[in-house]
């Protein structure tokens, strides 16, 4: 009977396995098992590899690359299963430079042959290792390397991209990625030196080499941290802004967006809250500084948002505080949103330093009354990050939405 | 007020054997909640459903008549339980008893299901058969299924090589 099972079915049955060793012993049960589990091995595919200066022997990871290079020379179709392909960029001191610059990977070789022929790939990575001490300039990579690296961000059936720690990235190959539904900008910051969007309407210009099509996705999921560096930072929301302005509109299915907010940074914020207002439920912000008012405004338009984390990193006092809250909670109840979950962190510095001048959770309270009258609130968080003792946790000055909140008998978790 | 009555629709299974069942009970299939919403006007003649047997079907109906009025999964779970690729061969206690049958008919479910569109019967069949691979080699799980190896050895040990740089891993 398992043997007339057809092929879509024994697909569902080998998912829901997860040990290597289970997938080893499918693949060698008959021919309709075998693709199926075969291609769970070779699923992703990590790059992390030394550059050529530090790795004057072949490690274990340089040999992995060369023997899957191998393989597939043998079995081209092995780099059809991979899905997940993870590029790891190594920074190294470039003594003529006297800089830090890209850089070679020693299998080079392996990996641009093997890359092109990944024609399945759903997710690309491509992660600088020393994301948090130093950003990766793209443009010292060599030209080689990042043409073989665009040109997987150019694939149709591209769902996810994640940049991390690289700056200068030329974001503009992913308007053709029609299938990207989750881009995350870690550390990250887009390029501008790169061609311009080609604004809808407008004919294309005789220059081609300046304009490139509007991107035609669609994003469910979205991240953004630009990098520390200002330019970087600048630059993606800038360009992202940019994007939007041209005619393009990726944003209008997003169901979760986690965005860390510089000041600079508003402007992207609103455009993007204006485009997915209707579809957003997940949202996530860092607020490095601060909020505009604008920012707030267009909170109004969320009329899907269910879950909602604020965390507030570096304001100049309580009474900032205070305003971008009050400001954030009125603006979301003319939302009318079925907000069911509310966290509200803030940093302890921040909490201690507060706590001298008055209460800082006061004006929540009223902010917090509509959500308490909605009824759809299941769940609150007031707290602040690595703050564990209890007398020093701020939930206990939310005095009259406490009391609210336990006499509502609403709620399904208060973590306080 | 009374509670409006549950509407009852017959089924006719491949060896003609009908079934009676409350609409709500059948529209854990997606197959036949799609057929009754395109049925404008009420009809007496049962829905043939020729794929499915009628010892097949009185097992799909005690599980959809278990599991009446728990949501349907949407296409957004779905696709976040895709997302998160959290594969759990977990199974509630009911489900385990319910699906404890001979090898055939655990089989026999799981097409049933695929047919009818009733993911959540799909998982449960497919979670068991899973649990069942679990831990065997090649060679246990042909002989447990009774599955026939039709590889030849040149290619069974090409397989092999191949499958030698994931084991490294």
């Amino acid at each position: 009977m398992a043997s007339q099972l057809p092929d879509d079915l024994i697909d569902l049955i080998i998912n829901n396995l997860s040990y290597k060793r289970d997938f080893l012993s499918c693949s060698l049960v008959n021919r309709s098992w075998f693709p199926h589990a075969q291609s769970r091995l070779f699923m992703a595919f990590h790059c992390s590899h030394h550059v050529t200066n530090s790795c004057p022997t072949p490690s274990s990871c340089t040999n992995k690359i060369k023997k899957l290079e191998e393989i597939v020379r043998k079995s081209p179709h092995i780099a059809h299963y991979v899905r997940t392909l993870r590029i790891f960029l190594h920074l190294r001191w470039d003594e003529t430079a006297g800089s830090y610059t890209p850089g070679t990977f020693c299998t080079w070789e392996s990996v641009s042959f093997l890359v092109p022929q990944m024609t399945s790939l759903r997710e690309i990575q491509i992660i600088n290792t020393q994301t948090y001490t130093r950003i990766l300039d793209w443009s010292g990579v060599p030209q080689q390397q990042a043409d073989v690296l665009l040109d997987c961000i150019r694939r149709p059936s591209l769902c996810l991209f994640r940049l991390e720690g690289i700056s200068n990235f030329p974001i503009n190959p992913l308007s053709e990625a029609r299938s990207l539904v989750s881009l995350a900008l870690h550390n990250a910051g887009v390029s501008l030196r790169t061609p311009q969007f080609q604004p809808s309407g407008v004919e294309e210009a005789d220059d081609s080499a300046t304009t490139t099509p509007v991107p035609s996705f669609s994003l469910q999921k979205f991240f953004f941290q630009g990098a520390d560096e200002a330019a970087g930072r600048i630059n993606a929301a800038r360009l992202m802004t940019c994007l939007i302005n041209s005619g393009a509109s990726p944003f209008t299915h997003l169901r979760r967006l986690t965005f860390s907010l510089r000041r600079s940074e508003n402007l992207f914020l609103v455009s993007v809250l204006n485009q997915s207002g209707a579809s957003l439920k997940d949202l996530v912000l860092d607020i490095i500084d601060t909020i505009s008012q604008e920012a707030c405004v267009v909170m109004q338009n969320l009329t899907s948002l269910e879950n909602l984390t604020i965390t507030f990193n570096n304001l100049p006092n309580s009474n900032a505080f205070r305003n971008d809250m009050t400001k954030i909670l009125y603006f979301l109840s003319k939302a009318d949103c079925p907000l069911r979950k509310i966290h509200l962190i803030l940093k302890p510095e921040l909490y201690s330093q507060f706590q001298i001048n008055n209460d800082p959770w006061g004006d929540v309270d009223n902010g917090m009354s509509y959500w308490i009258d909605k009824r759809t609130l299941g769940q609150v968080y007031i707290g602040c990050v690595g703050l564990h003792h209890v007398s020093q946790t701020p939930g206990m000055f939310l005095h009259k939405s406490l009391e609210r909140v336990a006499a509502s008998g609403i709620l399904n978790t208060l973590l306080l | 007020m009374a509670a409006p009555a549950t509407q009852q629709i017959k089924i006719r299974c491949n060896d003609e054997k009908e079934f009676t069942v409350d609409r709500d009970v059948l529209e854990r299939s997606v197959l036949i909640k799609n057929m009754l919403e395109d049925v404008t006007e009420q009809q007496d003649a049962p829905i043939p459903l020729p794929n499915v047997s009628g010892p097949v079907m009185a097992k799909v109906l005690e599980y959809c008549t278990h599991h009446r009025g728990e949501p349907l999964p949407s296409a957004d779970t779905e696709q976040s339980q895709d997302e998160t690729r959290k594969r759990t061969t977990d199974i509630s206690e009911w489900d385990q008893k319910f699906i404890t049958v001979d090898q055939e008919m655990l089989f026999e479910i799981i097409l049933a299901a695929n047919y009818l569109d009733i993911k959540s019967l799909l998982d449960v069949g497919c979670k068991t058969v899973a649990n069942m691979i679990k831990g065997k080699t090649p060679e246990e799980i042909r002989k447990l299924f009774n599955i026939v190896n039709d590889f030849t050895p040149e290619e069974e040990a090409q397989i092999k090589k191949e499958n030698e740089w994931a084991e490294d891993r």
